[in-house]
């Protein structure tokens, strides 16, 4: 990840311990620091703008009250990350797990057919995709930010999610092929051609 | 064998890494400031900061204690070295030995000392009080003195007090001195009368003994070339016989008010304070916020306490204090719903309806003051007072701060000759405002309430 510098703490490290001091200069350069990235990752994994602002605000009132607990400060910036994530999961466990739960699991069925659909995304809006992931159900989201985004095995997904691999695998199919359907109800199938 | 799921998942991978990798969006403005009111507050700069101050004050009090208890003691030796000096130049006396020997160069102390003749008893009850309180200071003194082996006495370390410097003492003969401390060594005890004592004393003696003890006194002040010292003509005191054996009253300190302003005091103070508020609302939010409610005039919960404890010298205060308090109201967030209700004449009048909010925040202040203390009243066991001051703090529970101005007045009363209690009202208003933490709102407190307190100081 690519972040700007701050004038006044020469490296991460600096920037790390200066906060584990509690120094609120430092919590501010911290904060502008990573606010718009991980402003980007809370409005991927919540469903409208507003859940988004209250995990970001909660991510960082952990991360603040956490960071003493930092052993490696050069580590910080993936630590951040997986601390909003976490924030994002618990977030809709907490809100959405029970509704979920005794919900009907909708039976998607998609098969690949063609390399279109990469193609098309590629072209998308990043606007128009981020509103079509955000329409996805709160655990299909969740699977298929971290899985195709954020870079999470099957594995730690089903850790972090307390699911069993394959759990965690069929949820992540079940996202995509939904992700799919949705492109198709746009209007955007992989037979048209762009 | 990768299969052609594995290879679409890995394009969609790759390009919606591509696409969100450094996707960013600005979060809401003032999302940090919400953000700092859920984040534990710094400590590190206050809590050195009053750590500091504590050790401060706990030092700069130990070092005036110190530096005037050293003060007191070097005045008390000079004034009983000058007390004594005079006493050995001026006071006529007997000489005890059997010779008979009263040569002019002769001091007359057995008077004073009461240690040899029958002549010492006459004032040996006067002499006995001054003789037990000074035996500390004398003590102190000789230390100080030299025997000149051709001369006489002499005190060293005197000059430094004008007081002693404007009286320089006389030497006598070292053969003299002997001879007058009898069967004691040659530098015994000088016993003497201070000033004060000497008018103490006074009091309790009837008639001439009296008045010949205020004229030594009074002609101790005085300075006398030795010359002149050598002429007096030793002369026995008459003493009547009922005033042998007089047992001096033991002084008993009175309960009364010390004021000594030089002196280091130490305060300890607790106080019950109501607290109440002044709410500021900014402009450009007072349409979204409406129908506040605050605490009635006496309530329990506006009920707080403060406990103070420092130093004072000549009026001034510097105390540490620890305050606890609360700020309770409530108020409605407007919102988009109306209703429309008819009054008493058939008019309809509509009322935005907004969601209550509750405000209940506590306060837990350590701060530092300076205050001016002055008293005043005739009464030895009473005085009135007032004191004003100002105080610096800062809220344990964030990390604002407040200022305070305060005001106190009452009565101090005594409990010993170290001790004083007061006891009166108190107020402190805030000239500075803070931020609500989940609203936009300023507050600024002010108190209300009784004080009392302890006033530690040496006479």
């Amino acid at each position: 990840m690519k972040f700007f510098r701050s004038n006044k703490y020469d490296s991460l490290a600096s920037l790390v311990k200066a906060c584990q001091k509690l120094d609120p200069r430092a919590q501010t350069v911290f904060y502008e620091r990573y606010k718009a990235r991980m402003t980007g990752i809370c409005r991927r994994y919540a469903k409208t703008v507003a859940e988004a602002d209250d995990i970001f605000q909660d991510a960082f009132v952990k991360i603040f009250n956490n960071i003493g607990n930092l052993q490696e400060p050069e580590a910080a910036d993936s630590w951040v990350k997986t601390t909003v994530i976490r924030t994002a999961i618990n977030y809709y466990n907490r809100t959405t797990r029970h509704e979920e739960m005794h919900g009907s699991i909708e039976n998607v069925e998609w098969h690949v057919e063609s390399d279109d659909y990469v193609r098309i995304i590629d072209q998308m809006n990043v606007r128009d995709l981020l509103d079509m992931i955000n329409e996805l159900p709160d655990k299909y989201r969740t699977v298929i930010n971290m899985h195709l985004i954020d870079g999470y095995t099957h594995t730690e997904i089903g850790e972090m999610l307390s699911m069993s691999d394959a759990t965690a695998r069929s949820q992540f199919m079940r996202g995509r092929n939904l992700l799919m359907k949705k492109l198709e109800k746009k209007g955007i199938v992989h037979h048209e051609n762009f | 064998m990768r299969t052609s799921e594995d290879k679409f998942n890995e394009a969609l991978r790759d390009v919606l890494k591509r696409k969100f990798d450094d996707y960013e969006e600005q979060p809401k403005p003032g999302a940090l400031d919400r953000i700092r009111t859920r984040v534990k507050p710094a400590r590190t700069f206050r809590y050195w900061w009053f750590s500091g101050a504590l050790v401060l004050i706990t030092i700069s009090g130990l070092l005036l204690t110190r530096h005037f208890d050293g003060e007191h003691l070097a005045a008390g030796e000079a004034k009983n070295t000058v007390g004594a000096d005079v006493a050995v130049a001026k006071v006529p006396s007997v000489d005890a030995e059997p010779s008979g020997k009263k040569s002019s160069t002769q001091p007359v102390n057995e008077e004073i000392s009461g240690t040899n003749g029958n002549a010492a008893e006459a004032n040996a009850g006067v002499t006995a009080v001054a003789a037990r309180r000074n035996a500390q200071g004398a003590a102190v003194v000789l230390n100080r003195m030299k025997v000149s082996k051709e001369k006489g006495v002499f005190a060293t370390g005197l000059r430094d007090s004008p007081e002693a410097e404007s009286r320089q003492l006389h030497a006598v003969s070292h053969t003299t001195v002997s001879r007058w401390n009898g069967n004691r060594r040659a530098n015994g005890v000088q016993q003497a009368l201070l000033p004060d004592e000497t008018d103490y004393v006074t009091a309790h003696l009837p008639g001439t003994i009296a008045a010949e003890t205020a004229t030594h006194a009074d002609s101790a002040m005085t300075e006398m070339p030795l010359e002149e010292l050598d002429a007096i003509a030793l002369k026995e005191a008459p003493v009547p016989l009922h005033m042998r054996g007089v047992v001096a009253p033991r002084f008993k300190p009175v309960k009364r008010i010390v004021t000594n302003p030089a002196k280091v005091a130490w305060l300890v103070n607790a106080s019950v304070l109501h607290s109440y508020q002044i709410l500021t609302v900014p402009s450009f939010a007072a349409t979204d916020f409406q129908n506040f409610n605050f605490p009635t005039l006496f309530t329990s919960r506006s009920i707080g306490y403060k406990f103070s404890a420092g130093v004072e010298r000549r009026g001034i205060q510097l105390q540490l204090h620890y305050s606890g308090f609360r700020q309770t109201y409530s108020y409605e967030i407007a919102n988009n719903n109306y209703l429309v209700k008819p009054d008493d004449k058939g008019q309809y009048h509509t009322v935005r309806q907004g969601d209550r909010m509750e405000e209940n925040r506590r306060f837990s202040m350590l701060g530092l003051g300076i205050s001016r203390q002055l008293r005043w009243g005739h009464s030895p066991v009473s005085r009135f007072y007032a004191a004003l001051g100002a105080e610096y703090s800062h809220d344990l529970n964030s990390s604002q701060s407040l200022a305070w101005v305060n005001l106190g007045l009452g009565k101090q009363f005594a409990v010993s000759r170290h001790t004083a209690f007061s006891i009166g009202p108190y107020a402190e208003f805030s000239p500075v405002k803070v931020k609500g933490i989940a609203n936009p709102f300023y507050y600024q407190p002010y108190r209300v309430g009784i004080s009392a307190g302890l006033r530690f100081v040496r006479p």
